[in-house]
């Protein structure tokens, strides 16, 4: 893929595909950019989806005094276990909300010094909703701080939003795919025409069209190819950057959304498939235009 | 060869270049595989444009074309490479590749039809060497003089041996020595069985060859036996 094969006709020379390669680059470039973001989102709302899908979680404020903190939840939790709609509900520890909070913060959480809230954990028995305003008024009467989260507003916005970038992305990858075959026909097509005498002479020799195409053919292949190489190499070291970046500021959950065959997939995986593409479009392209002559 | 099956056919075949007049007026004429023609006519008569017609340049406006026994109208488009293999051109402007080496310009209608490459080699400097193209192995062309362009469109011409070679102005630019060895070389192929038409101005090397031959004239082709005994075979 990375050789010309000789060639009777002189493509080598053309000026009128010399872009092609570049704007090849730039094309799966973009491409793999799209990549990442489309899997790091896909992967951060099934484990958002898995984890708090049928939860919701109570915050009690704190009063700056452990034992009246301690009162106020055991009231709580009995409160909770009242409720026939509550499955399991589950004190969060200082470490685990720690944990929780790690990613979003980085390692600046450590030096935070505020009071932490407590938090509650409740997950709900299997098909059923409860109104969190309403358990917030029922703990609230008690004379409690409290604030009740049933997460589904926010998360159902989250995903709306995620859903809304991955359509764009996808869109994106649309137009990627349908340039690069456009460009390849233009490129293709001009050639045609800039070769014209030359297709003749080799027709009058009795050359057949597959011949001819599969010139031209090649010669896209291995133009798209270098520039496809070119591209999802720029792209993963971009994303490499991206994900470095992240990790310094404490983002230590992003690199686990990218298993190892994924950037196999994309500097190997996608200049074939390009080359690929591109040949076949070439040489769709040829065996039309010619076959139109009589 | 063939016995009575005419290799190359036209009935009443007329051709015009858009809404021009007609160059080409009722050409009706049978040639025998194995046979040696000359066509000849004024610049303008339609030479160049007949032969087209066989090389399948071009389509009648109106008549009939059959080559070695197939109707070219409905002759596939596909079926057009395998014909057109049987048929050798040596163009009048000559159509080299500049791009390609004198070489790979004898080496195209073996590539074309997938030939093995040590063959190609071997057949292509045979041939050069025969032309007298030996020490030009690798010179593209536009670098070659006029008669050397010739010799190398001849060798491109006859290296996969066609049973019918067109040869269009062959001798222009070469001096008689030159012509005379080119028509040996000819005679040559046509006494292995390849059917030779010839387009020429030149009388003299007609006359001296003694061949029966075609003219053309006004659009009509006229057979002449040689000796100038004419025989008019069509006209218009
Ligand atoms: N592509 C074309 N378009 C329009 N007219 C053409 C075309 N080619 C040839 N003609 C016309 O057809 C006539 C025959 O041309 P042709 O080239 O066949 O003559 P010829 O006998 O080969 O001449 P010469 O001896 O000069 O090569 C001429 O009048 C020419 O002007
Ligand atoms: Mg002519």
């Amino acid at each position: 893929m990375f050789k010309y094969q000789r060639t009777d006709l002189p493509l080598e020379k053309d000026t009128n595909g010399r872009f092609l390669p570049w704007l090849i680059a730039f094309m799966v470039f973009l491409t793999v950019i799209s990549f990442g973001v489309l899997l790091a989102l896909n992967s951060v709302v099934s484990r958002w989806d898995s984890s708090i899908g049928n939860s919701i979680s109570i915050q009690l404020y704190s009063q700056q005094n452990p034992t009246a903190d301690n009162t106020v939840l055991q009231k709580v939790l009995s409160l909770l276990a009242e409720n026939k709609d509550i499955r399991k509900y589950e004190v969060i520890s200082d470490q685990q909300i720690m944990n929780l909070v790690k990613p979003w913060l980085g390692e600046a959480y450590e030096t935070l010094d505020f009071p932490m809230p407590r938090l509650i954990s409740v997950e709900l028995v299997e098909g059923t909703k409860i109104d969190a305003t309403l358990l917030e008024k029922q703990i609230s009467d008690q004379g409690i701080d409290v604030s009740v989260d049933d997460h589904y507003v926010w998360l159902a916005r989250f995903i709306d939003f995620v859903k809304t970038i991955q359509w764009v992305v996808l869109m994106i990858l649309g137009f990627v795919l349908f340039a690069l075959v456009g460009t390849v026909v233009f490129v293709t097509r001009t050639g045609l025409e800039v070769h014209r005498e030359v297709i003749e002479v080799l027709h009058f020799i009795g050359a057949q069209d597959q011949y001819i195409a599969r010139q031209f053919a090649g010669r896209a292949m291995v133009m798209s190819f270098r520039g496809a190489i070119l591209g999802s190499t720029l792209g993963t070291l971009a994303l490499f950057v991206i994900i470095f970046f992240l990790e310094k500021i404490g983002n230590n959950f992003v690199i686990e959304l990218y298993p190892q065959f994924f950037y196999t997939g994309l500097l190997i995986g996608l200049p074939i498939f390009v080359g690929l593409t591109a040949r076949s479009a070439a040489q769709t392209t040829v065996l039309w235009l010619l076959s139109r002559i009589p | 060869m063939l016995g009575n099956n005419p290799i190359v056919q036209f009935e009443n075949v007329g051709l015009r270049y858009g809404v021009g007049p007609e160059v080409l007026k009722d050409v009706s004429f049978a040639l025998d595989a194995g046979s040696f023609h000359f066509l000849v006519g004024d610049s303008g008569a339609g030479k160049s444009s007949l032969l087209k017609l066989i090389y399948l340049a071009l389509r009648p406006s109106r008549g009939l074309i059959s080559l070695f026994g197939n109707d070219i109208v409905t002759t596939p488009r596909s079926m057009l490479p395998s014909i057109r293999r049987k048929i050798g051109v040596v163009f009048q402007e000559f159509r080299l590749l500049e791009h390609l080496s004198a070489f790979d310009n004898v080496a195209l209608p073996l590539r074309v039809s997938e030939a093995e490459e040590n063959l190609v080699q071997k057949h292509v400097l045979e041939l050069l060497e025969w032309v007298g193209l030996e020490n030009h192995i690798r010179a593209r062309p536009p670098t070659l003089s006029g008669g050397q362009q010739q010799r190398l469109a001849i060798a491109r011409a006859i290296i996969a041996r066609p049973r019918v070679l067109l040869a269009d102005e062959p001798t222009g630019n070469v001096d008689d020595h030159m012509a005379f060895r080119l028509m040996h070389l000819f005679e040559e192929l046509n006494r292995l069985g390849t059917t030779i038409i010839i387009a020429t101005h030149n009388m003299s090397l007609v006359k001296k060859l003694g061949n029966t031959f075609l003219r053309l004239e006004n659009g009509n082709l006229k057979i002449i036996a040689s000796g100038n005994k004419e025989n008019s075979e069509s006209s218009g």
